[in-house]
């Protein structure tokens, strides 16, 4: 468990008295009393931290010198975006730049909804900086410019929530005053009907862009502006409880600066570096209070800096919670499918076995998303770079891109590429597979392809960073690899073995002949159970399995180092199941969310968040918030 | 050449003492009553549409200035755009008997109607329609408008200021192209695997079985004009696959695997090109085919993108839209720049009025 340093809280309060010091003479006024007010609050809570720490005396964050910092550090930043403009304004730091900035903001707009937020984060939290003429320019962006609305879940928030605080802004703007041709009344309704729906929907079925390392910041970050200025109390209090069902959601599989687990979307950087991700930024402001801005990512965090919400300490706790190993699951979404599918949303059973070292997650495999999707992984707790083990099948073809975006399929994959270049990449790291059927069950698990002719490619591969403490490829096939406290055993099922040296990492190639079963076995342990040599002296047998899984009922056999008799049964891939000890273990589709941290029965909308005995219900039938 | 667009406030550069409101609604309501006299044709005039899906610069959240709906009154040479500047637009139609002055455009963010020629649009959708691959009114009873969209077949029956998605068999399915058949008084719609057919103006569908096919998008891409040696007239209607070519008149009848005599390849549109021939165009150029003959002969030429998504007649001049470079126009046996270079045209619509 991760504790705050006692000192550490006198010495933020010095520093912030510091800093306030040296730049009171600069700050608005409404932005002072936010500070002091802010600053009173964290001396309260550091010295609630005078008393030994257990999980739930975590303060609420961010600090408030954090806040400063935060927002200092993207003024000092010479980035041409908008939220650079407004920390700049809010410090009276290079203003003249700022102003710059919004001008060409404004002179030429690009980005659609990706403009927009920004804009609306600005106009709101820099109101009172700016005159009639600037406050005009805005509105008449809201006529010339016609940002798009995009596609995905994230575009839509964004898009919506702007939308709706501009039409509150401006209430009385005619249909010819307004780029789509609505009046502010028609576009208030349609973009507050959106977001209700979204948030019942989310409460009930999730997200259908989960857990995101990549993305998540585009959801927080437009809750965040609308939770600060929407006039309606109901729809603020609502918007709050999204914003911490989603931190919630991403702290339940947090671990030690990094996402834990499948992803619906996973950037090529992040997959492999996971530390990277763009969810970092938020990691550390609202988990850790502390400023990380992985590769001069994260200039959205002022409007987080500028924001009233705070998280709850128990988000905090749930964050940091890693005394013992726990099961956690979630019930996820699929993104819409258009075509080759005859449901909507395809459900997908999430498993986490976290632990102090290591967690180890997956989804089940198939198509969850789009060209992004990252399937399995372990997430190493050690603090070095390229903390992570995961493999998939590196494919692409036009039943995918059909399945998901709405022109001809064949079209939309050379689309695609010229956008996001690693989707035809043979060696890309991220990415789901129809192929590719996972099952797990807490430290051990089993990925299982078949991959037919016509496949784009015929290969699996492994990610194992150069960064491992160790890594011995064993006689008997084991491959063993330890990063600090957490040993992993991988046994390729795979006639051959291909190891490729690159710049970071090693990559094991399994050739996946056509029909026939190709995959692996992980399994995982800590320091804490075993010595290394004790778990590699478990592992001498190789797994039982048949390259032929059609003419066979029992896929894979394998004997943990616990004991477990671990097997996957089924004589086609779609009806591969899973039996541990000869009991099946079947996804747990009736709970949104199980485990020590978080609760909630799928299409209950009431999610439980949980500390050790502490509780706090987010009520999304009656809009409340309970602790 | 450049595109043009229409909007003249695109880039407001006016000082802080112009922009009152008043005067800017002044200068605005001058300028959509020059455009509106300006695009306005005469009765008899042809009128081309181009609806453009985006430009190579794409991607998403990036800019995708320039797409949208273009016209052209000068036989598809020059362009300009209407609406606007930067949707994902797949197509259009027109109440033909407005002469112009209703349009709608299908766009990934919803239905897009003008009532004034072209000069002020409107989405006339809410937050439930995306991605409308495709719109089209009821020539007989213009209150009738129908969207296929890629969640499911809507309708408007007040011209398009209300929207319905009827329960059946094509709520919340992949539907993607619309067609009239039968003098325009049974509508069929393209699904994912299949064509339904409806004659009360969508409440209830019938799957037509012989354009069952499974093995991917199906969409209506065309008509040859007659009929080789049937006695019955109209449109012979075909559809694609992933590279199959289905045909039927009624009843239909499939053509495995592609149109005799032309190459495999996914075909994404087709125009009647006189008697029992159509020009084809698809991931393998355009071809100039004939059903009766089985001939296929290739037009594909110098037109440096073999990716075409559209075509059309222009004054007995074949005009064709590629996927990323704009459009073209058949001069003799070459092929040269018809404007909106580096598009990727979805659609191009001939109007008569």
């Amino acid at each position: 468990m991760v504790n705050p340093k006692r000192t550490m809280f006198g010495r933020a309060a010095t520093a912030t008295r510091y800093v306030v010091q040296r730049y009171v003479r600069r700050i608005p006024a409404p932005a002072l009393l936010l500070l002091c007010a802010a600053l009173c609050s964290m001396q309260a809570s550091a010295q609630s931290q005078e008393s030994p720490s257990h999980r739930t005396a975590w303060p609420a964050t961010p600090s408030s010198e954090l806040r400063f910092k935060a927002l200092k550090a993207v003024a000092d930043d010479r980035a041409n975006f908008l939220p650079v403009a407004a920390a700049k304004l809010r410090l009276n730091i290079d203003t003249a730049f700022a102003w710059q900035l919004v001008d060409t903001f404004l002179t030429h707009p690009v980005g659609d909804m990706f403009w927009l937020y920004p804009a609306v984060g600005f106009y709101f939290h820099c109101k009172d900086r700016l005159n009639s003429y600037w406050r005009g320019r805005f509105r008449g962006m809201m006529k010339s410019y016609s940002p798009y609305r995009g596609d995905t879940e994230n575009h839509y928030l964004m898009y919506y929530s702007a939308i709706l605080l501009f039409s509150q802004e401006w209430p009385e703007l005619g249909r010819d005053e307004w780029f789509n041709g609505k009046s502010s009344a028609e576009n208030y309704a349609d973009a507050k009907e959106y977001l209700d729906h979204w948030i019942d929907d989310v409460a009930a079925n999730s997200v259908t862009e989960w857990d995101s390392p990549r993305y998540v910041y585009l959801y927080i970050t437009p809750l965040l502006v609308l939770r600060d200025f929407t006039n309606d109390p109901l729809l603020r209090r609502r918007v709050d409880m999204m914003i911490e069902y989603l931190l919630a959601d991403f702290a339940a599989e947090y671990l030690n600066g990094s996402y834990c687990g499948a992803h619906s979307r996973h950037g090529d950087n992040s997959v492999i570096d996971p530390r990277r991700a763009e969810a970092g930024t938020y990691a550390g402001f609202y988990f850790e209070d502390s400023l990380a801005m992985p590769n001069g990512l994260g200039n959205e965090l002022t409007f987080a800096a500028l924001s009233g919400f705070q998280c709850p300490p128990i988000i905090r706790a749930i964050a940091h919670d890693r005394d013992t190993a726990f099961v956690h699951t979630e019930l996820k979404r699929s993104r819409a499918k258009m075509r080759s599918s005859s449901e909507r949303y395809t459900l997908a059973g999430k498993y986490d076995f976290m632990t102090p070292d290591y967690c180890l997650g997956s989804v089940p495999g198939g198509l969850l998303q789009p060209i992004q999707q990252h399937s399995w992984d372990v997430t190493f707790a050690s603090p070095k770079p390229n903390n992570t083990i995961f493999g998939l099948h590196p494919q692409w073809s036009a039943m995918e891109a059909g399945m998901f975006f709405p022109e001809e399929p064949e079209l939309i994959v050379g689309s695609i590429a010229k956008t996001k270049g690693s989707y035809t990449n043979e060696n890309k790291w991220v990415g789901g597979s129809p192929y590719e059927h996972i099952v797990q069950y807490r430290n051990t698990l089993a990925a299982l392809y078949v991959i037919p002719a016509g496949a784009s490619t015929h290969h699996v591969d492994l990610f194992l960073p150069k960064s491992l403490d160790e890594c011995d490829r064993s006689d008997s096939g084991w491959i063993f690899c330890r990063m600090g406290g957490a040993f992993v055993a991988i046994y390729p099922l795979a006639a051959e073995r291909l190891w490729m040296e690159e710049k970071i990492n090693w990559r094991l190639r399994l050739p996946a002949p056509v029909d026939s079963l190709t995959g692996y076995v992980v399994e995982c342990a800590r320091s804490a159970e075993l010595s290394f040599a004790a778990f590699k002296a478990a592992h001498r047998e190789p797994p039982r399995w048949c390259r032929t899984p059609h003419t066979d009922d029992n896929v894979l056999d394998v004997r943990t180092w616990r004991g477990t008799r671990f097997s996957v049964e089924g004589s086609r891939p779609d009806s591969f199941t899973l039996h541990v000890d000869g009991g099946a273990v079947n996804t747990d589709a009736s709970h949104l969310f199980n485990g020590p941290n978080m609760y909630s029965i799928t299409g209950s909308r009431v999610i439980e968040l949980r500390a050790g005995n502490r509780r706090r219900i987010l009520d999304f039938n009656r809009n409340t918030i309970s602790e | 050449m450049p595109y043009q667009h229409d909007r003249t406030s695109g880039r407001n550069r006016q000082c802080p003492a112009q922009a009152t409101p008043g005067r800017y609604r002044t200068t605005l309501l001058f300028t959509m009553a020059l455009w509106a006299a300006l695009v306005q044709q005469p009765a008899g005039a042809t009128t081309f549409y181009a609806v453009v899906l985006a430009t190579p610069r794409y991607t998403v959240g990036a800019s995708t200035l320039q797409s949208g709906l273009f016209v052209s009154t000068d036989n598809a040479r020059t362009w300009r755009q209407l609406g606007p500047r930067n949707v994902k637009g797949y197509s259009m139609d027109a109440v033909d008997s407005s002469r112009g002055r209703i349009l709608f455009m299908a766009a990934g963010n919803g239905v897009h109607r003008s009532t004034d020629f072209g000069a002020t649009w409107r989405v006339v959708t809410d937050w439930r329609m995306t991605e409308v691959m495709d719109v089209m009114v009821d020539q007989h009873d213009p209150r009738w408008v129908y969207a296929a969209t890629a969640f499911g077949f809507w309708r408007s029956g007040d011209g398009g200021d209300h929207w319905e998605n009827p329960s059946g068999e094509l709520h919340g399915g992949y539907t993607y192209r619309l067609q009239t058949l039968a003098a325009g008084n049974e509508l069929v719609v393209a699904g994912e695997n299949r064509f339904f057919r409806s004659t009360d103006h969508g409440s209830a569908w019938q799957g037509l079985d012989s354009f069952t096919e499974p093995r991917g998008i199906l969409g209506i891409v065309g008509c040859t004009d007659g009929h080789c040696g049937a006695s019955n007239g109209g449109c012979r209607m075909y559809a694609t696959g992933e590279g199959v070519m289905v045909a039927a008149a009624n009843p239909g009848r499939r053509t495995p695997d592609r149109l005799p005599g032309c190459p495999r390849m996914n075909v994404y549109a087709m125009i009647p090109a006189g008697g029992t021939s159509a020009y084809v165009a698809g991931d393998s150029g355009i071809w100039l085919y004939n059903a009766c003959t089985s001939r296929c002969e290739e037009r594909t030429a110098n037109i440096p993108n073999h990716i075409a998504h559209a075509l059309v007649m222009a004054n007995d001049t074949l005009v064709a839209g590629t996927f990323g470079d704009g459009l073209f126009r058949l001069a003799g046996n070459s092929w040269e720049q018809s404007g909106l270079e580096g598009a990727i045209v979805w659609t191009l619509r001939r109007k008569e009025w």
